[in-house]
């Protein structure tokens, strides 16, 4: 029971990146589609998108422990291993799955360029995050010591 | 321990108890405590040994298969007190349930991190990290604001 409600909140988590990941690339090919002419998405490349984005937020949890800084030593190595494997699988998809059909033939590229700036850019975000919030409780926590010590001395 | 106790009625202000020892060891230095109106220390054992500690020198409490464990920064121990116990007794010194088998001294912990889905990780005095879920991390972010829990 342990093992399953662990695995369920990995699940959820990995979840709520798809959502981040799927609403990213929906907005980066309206972006690309737009410029080069088009102007709408099918349903099955949405469908598609949702299946890349959930594999992409599935090994984002597998290779980044949340836990960790994802800037420093190992965990920077393996966000970068990350953002390459994200990129090519997103090209990859569009190519693959006619994201683009009857656009320009650079469309993939274009999203591929785009791509790791805004997943750099996602990673980016939750460091910001994670360093105010880890500011904010080290500086409550401080208060809450002194205050603590001075009751009991 | 054995003590002599000797109770003299004399005229004076205030009640006062004279201890007359060779040696302060931490079974005197728990009687003193009570008396002096501090908490008593947690009684715990390591190979056979009691020993009583001052809760400022707790790391964290662990209950472990039906086992309660007393972390300090260098030392492990066992106690008979269950951690809901120890954890409402020790309340004002900073014991705070940080997860459903653990108590951290919060006096001990050197550094928080923020993480991901709203978790913390605390960095504690003896180098050890433990993590603390999302539901506790509320808790403990209340705790600290100087909220009740």
């Amino acid at each position: 029971m342990k093992a399953f409600k662990r695995f369920y909140v990995w699940m959820m988590n990995a979840k709520l990146f798809m959502a981040v990941y799927f609403v990213a690339v929906v907005f980066l090919t309206g972006i690309v589609i737009a410029v080069s002419g088009g102007n709408s998405i099918g349903l099955l490349p949405l469908v598609e998108m949702l299946v890349v984005c959930w594999m992409i937020s599935l090994l984002q949890c597998a290779l980044l422990d949340e836990t960790t800084d994802y800037s420093k030593g190992v965990f920077f190595g393996r966000s970068c291993i990350w953002l390459v494997i994200s990129t090519v699988l997103f090209v990859g998809a569009s190519v693959y799955f006619k994201w683009f059909a009857g656009l320009p033939s650079w469309c993939p590229w274009l999203l591929g360029a785009f791509m790791p700036l805004g997943l750099s850019a996602g990673l980016l975000g939750l460091k910001f995050s994670q360093d105010i919030e880890t500011e904010k409780l080290n500086e409550n926590l401080d208060r809450y010591q002194q205050k603590n010590n001075s009751i009991n001395l | 321990m054995r003590m002599k106790v000797t109770v003299e009625h004399i005229e004076i202000a205030e009640p006062e108890i004279v201890i007359r020892c060779n040696q302060l060891d931490d079974e005197l230095a728990s009687v003193i405590d009570h008396f002096s109106g501090k908490k008593q220390r947690l009684q715990v054992v390591k190979d056979d040994t009691r020993y009583f500690l001052c809760p400022e020198k707790v790391c964290y409490v662990e209950s472990v298969d039906g086992r309660v464990y007393v972390y300090t920064d260098d030392n492990v121990y066992q106690t008979r007190s269950t951690l809901s116990e120890i954890t409402e007794y020790y309340q004002e010194e900073g014991f705070f349930r940080c997860a459903k088998s653990m108590t951290v001294n919060l006096n001990s912990i050197a550094s928080l991190k923020s993480c991901t889905g709203g978790r913390i990780v605390a960095l504690l005095s003896n180098g050890e990290r433990i993590l603390i879920s999302r539901q506790y991390s509320r808790l403990l972010r209340n705790k600290l604001k100087g909220g009740k829990l």
